[in-house]
């Protein structure tokens, strides 16, 4: 469980093309609460490392003047993840977490569903979190015509707003109610130059019970309820005001943004464990490919004081795991799914014909 | 002679028949007439004779005629390398009366040459040892030989198509297979179960591939004898390159005198390795014409019982190496059925489902329902072989739109039944094939014979078995379930409406009905009016496709 894990957390760093995530991972690295870490970066020449460079181990790895180690991928993440392990343990290397930074053209989704599934990655190390850096002056525009910086924002634990002092007022605006209903459970920080508070960006989200609640809202903006149909008894606590004359582009087909809705679930009643993780097996197989993000804690018949945490990106799901305890008093079961094309509707009729018939779920 | 009367097309009346016309809105006829190939009137001689004053006009004296039968699980290409090519024998020899006929075709053939036959009873597999395969060698003066079960899913070989296959001592199993081993030394002998019996048909196969002829001869061959049952529509059931290629040959010389729906493998199959994939699929456009619609799609959930390989709710029968409670397993999970459905349904492919046992019954139910709840009505998939099939499930298959292909024809006492005594328990194959209770929970069933799986196609033992559930050859004494008897009108729309609905020929084909193609068939025999134990001794006098005739004369 959580509370005995010690396996070193992960951070994915990842954001468009020139949205300033190598402006981020620079300035973090000269942080002393970061002296621990190691950065997996495709290129050292992408991030100008140089001016921190005290040690240079050999072509892929070097140390930094703060104590990090930067090393670039080599065949795959996975292999280079396993020569960090084994350096560290063979007593080579230092480091209790690890940071990771994808390329900015790149769809998140492969080096997740790495992280999350892969046996030669999940035994030493777990997924901290997804930080995605989006730019105030181009963002808006990204969004409407790249579906990978779409599916960034979507997966996202945290999002960083960059450059926010070269754009006005409106349009920062503007880009946080989008950001907010794409992806209603990441907590949004205006970043400026880099500077970003570590606290922002590590432990903000996968299976850390301090903060698993506080990631998974239990309100989501009006904008991302388009068409939501309320069923009676599984209940969610959105605004009914659908508001349809201030967001008409909404329903733009051409924007790669428009199809992606957040939807959110609360509900009281505890389910089966088993029937619960074959909805979720189900979701995964039939509707994968619509899945950008699911996450939640839901409380199981069987262990109701032992909440499950759900993480999924796309088809591949975090093994189950249950906190030792639920975080607060409210013991409600909670749900968001960041999805592209799948109604509200749709997910209710599933999860009541394959978990619990609506007259099981508390009213 | 009215063949060749007819092959300019004309209109012609049937007239004084006992035409049984599979519509309910009017069952029975004596008159029909046809032009250019389609129906164009049924109803009394004076009504068709004013729909086509003057056409020729060819009496039946009374005999019954009805729509051309449907088979919906096939093997025709495969069936007819099997009656041209191979050496073919009953399920119920001894394995010395196996040895003598590989023997005598070892006289008939060239040094290497392959002995390819069956099909030998899974009562043998235990006598299979490696002893038994230098028996085999010997008779075969060393030639390969592959040996077919009766299940078709296991294969037994000679020491020459071991090497030819490339199995060797430290060759793996195959997923889903097993190259049977002494227990002693390790050696395979000779016995392969499952998909590893695709090693050596693989073998097998590049040897047929190197004179495509072959394959065109067998399709053509084994097409003639379904019209000379009266069959005029058929599902080929597991549709690899060399089928699809030797149908579309056979349809450009005019030669494809039946309805053909092919089933392309979908997933890996144990009976096709390979063919699955993105290859085949494409091959649907090319291959596609008037009589040939490949597509359809195949799946296996399981196995079959007698290799205890069908995923069974109940243990199978104890033994040394299963142990106490061996119930095998499916081969696909429900959700990762589900998405291949769903993957399927979004191409237009309605799938046959392997489903040998009831828990992979259950599986494939729970897969559509899954399909069904997530992207709503969709296409009529199909489980095959709906043989064991937990009371529970019953209902669903209406309420989920899945047809229950009734195949192969052992719905009475017979050899492969008797071979799965020693596999399933007693009480369990009591309860073999619930056909009545299906037809009466409201579930599309159709007929099918799996040839050559059974070596005889003839849909009149099928049908007599249907209604009688007992061995219409009388080798087999007593019946099996026979609470699960079907009417007689039940079971011909088994063979008729019910498969030309489950596979989209239903505007086509499938009863007798204006504007549809003339598939009839004439028969010696009233069947309502004769003895239910002689349905099997029905002779079709007549096969009549799209108004031509392709079987015996209608004079």
């Amino acid at each position: 469980m959580s509370a005995a894990d010690d396996r070193l957390p992960i951070t994915v760093l990842t954001g468009f093309l020139g949205s300033g995530k190598t402006t981020v991972l620079n300035q973090l690295l000269q942080r002393p609460e970061l002296a621990d870490t190691a950065v997996i970066i495709n290129e050292f020449g992408e991030i100008g490392i140089d001016h921190l460079l005290v040690d240079h181990v050999d072509e892929h790895l070097r140390v930094l003047a703060s104590g990090c180690l930067c090393c670039t991928v080599r065949a795959d993440l996975v292999d280079t993840l396993a020569e960090l392990a084994a350096r560290r343990a063979r007593g080579e290397a230092r480091y209790s977490r690890v940071i990771v930074e994808t390329t900015g053209l790149a769809d998140p989704a492969p080096v997740l569903h790495t992280l999350m599934a892969d046996p030669a990655v999940n035994g030493q190390h777990r997924l901290d979190g997804v930080v995605t850096t989006v730019d105030a002056v181009n963002g808006a525009a990204t969004l409407q015509r790249h579906a990978e910086a779409v599916k960034q924002v979507g997966m996202a634990d945290a999002l960083l707003l960059t450059k926010t002092d070269l754009a006005n007022e409106e349009a920062v605006a503007a880009l946080r109610t989008r950001l907010a209903r794409l992806n209603p459970g990441a907590r949004i920080t205006p970043v400026l130059r880099g500077n970003v508070e570590p606290a922002c960006v590590l432990g903000v989200g996968w299976i850390d019970p301090a903060r698993a609640v506080t990631e998974v809202p239990t309100e989501v903006p009006a904008d991302s309820l388009a068409a939501h149909t309320q069923a009676e008894r599984l209940h969610h606590h959105g605004h009914d005001d659908h508001g349809h004359h201030s967001h008409h582009d909404h329903h733009d087909p051409n924007r790669h943004d428009a199809h992606v809705r957040a939807h959110a679930f609360t509900f009281d009643a505890p389910v089966s464990k088993a029937a619960f993780t074959h909805w979720l097996d189900l979701m995964a197989a039939m509707r994968g490919e619509q899945l950008l993000r699911v996450k939640g804690l839901v409380q199981l018949a069987e262990s109701p004081t032992q909440p499950l945490v759900v993480h999924g990106v796309q088809h591949v799901f975090h093994p189950p795991e249950r906190l030792p305890a639920w975080p607060s008093a409210d013991r409600r079961s909670r749900l968001v799914f960041i999805v592209r094309d799948i109604d509200r509707a749709e997910i209710e009729r599933t999860f009541t014909k394959f978990v619990q018939p609506l007259p099981e779920l508390s009213p | 002679m009215l063949i060749h009367e007819m092959s300019d097309n004309s209109d012609y009346l049937i007239v004084d028949a006992a035409i049984y016309t599979m519509d309910p809105r009017r069952p029975w006829a004596e008159a029909l007439a046809v032009r250019e190939g389609r129906i164009l009137a049924v109803g009394s001689e004076a009504e068709v004779r004013t729909a086509a004053p003057g056409a020729r006009r060819i009496s039946l004296g009374g005999r019954m005629l009805m729509p051309g039968l449907f088979d919906v699980h096939n093997h025709f290409v495969w069936a007819g390398r099997a009656e041209l090519y191979e050496t073919s024998f009953p399920p119920i020899l001894a394995l010395d009366q196996v040895l003598d006929l590989v023997r005598s075709a070892a006289a008939q053939k060239a040094a290497g040459e392959w002995i390819v036959g069956g099909i030998f009873g899974s009562g043998l597999l235990a006598e299979m040892t490696p002893a038994a395969r230098l028996r085999l060698d010997d008779a075969a003066g060393g030639r390969p030989v592959m040996l077919r079960d009766d299940s078709h899913h296991n294969r037994w070989v000679s020491s020459a198509a071991l090497a030819l296959a490339g199995i060797g001592r430290d060759t793996p199993n195959p997923l889903n297979g097993e190259i049977v081993r002494d227990t002693a030394t390790g050696e395979a002998t000779g016995l392969l179960k499952e998909s590893a019996s695709a090693l050596v048909e693989a073998a097998v196969g590049r040897a047929l591939a190197a004179d495509p002829q072959l394959d065109i001869n067998a399709a053509s061959h084994a097409v003639k004898r379904l019209n000379s049952y009266g069959i005029t529509g058929v599902q080929e059931a597991l549709t690899t390159r060399a089928v699809m290629a030797a149908i579309k040959a056979l349809e450009a010389r005019g030669e494809l005198s039946a309805w053909v729906v092919g089933s392309l493998p979908v997933t890996e199959a144990p009976l096709a390795p390979g063919e699955a994939g993105e290859e085949l699929l494409a091959m649907r456009d090319s291959h596609r014409s008037r009589h040939f619609r490949p597509d359809a799609g195949k799946i296996f959930l399981d196995g079959v019982p007698t290799s205890r390989t069908a995923a069974m709710l109940e243990p199978y029968i104890p033994d040394a190496v299963y142990g106490c409670c061996w119930r095998s397993g499916t081969m696909l999970s429900v959700p990762q059925l589900a998405r291949v459905l769903a993957d399927c349904e979004r191409r237009g492919i309605a799938v046959k489902i392997h489903c040998a046992g009831d828990a992979a019954v259950r599986g494939a139910l729970d897969a559509v329902d899954v399909l069904r709840s997530f992207n709503g009505p969709g296409l009529m998939h199909q489980i095959a072989h709906a043989s064991f099939i937990d009371p529970a499930e019953l209902p669903r298959f209406a309420e989920l739109n899945v047809l229950a292909d009734l195949s192969p024809i052992i719905w009475f006492p017979c050899v492969i039944v008797e071979a799965m005594r020693s596999t399933v328990p007693a009480e369990r194959l009591e309860r073999f094939w619930p056909n009545r209770d299906l037809h009466e929970a409201g579930a599309l069933i159709a007929a099918g014979s799996d040839w050559p799986v059974v070596p005889n196609p003839d849909p009149w033992l099928g049908l007599q078995g249907l209604v009688t559930r007992r061995d219409p050859t009388g080798q087999f004494p007593g019946a099996l379930w026979p609470e699960q008897a079907l009417p007689l009108h039940a079971a011909l729309q088994a063979y008729t409406t019910n498969p030309a609905k489950a596979l989209g020929l239903d505007a086509e084909t499938g009863s007798l009905v204006p504007g549809k193609s003339a598939d009839f068939i004439v028969l010696d025999r009233q069947l309502f009016e004769v003895p239910t134990d002689t349905l099997a001794q029905t002779r079709v006098l007549a096969t009549c496709f799209e108004g031509r005739v392709v079987h015996g004369s209608l004079s």
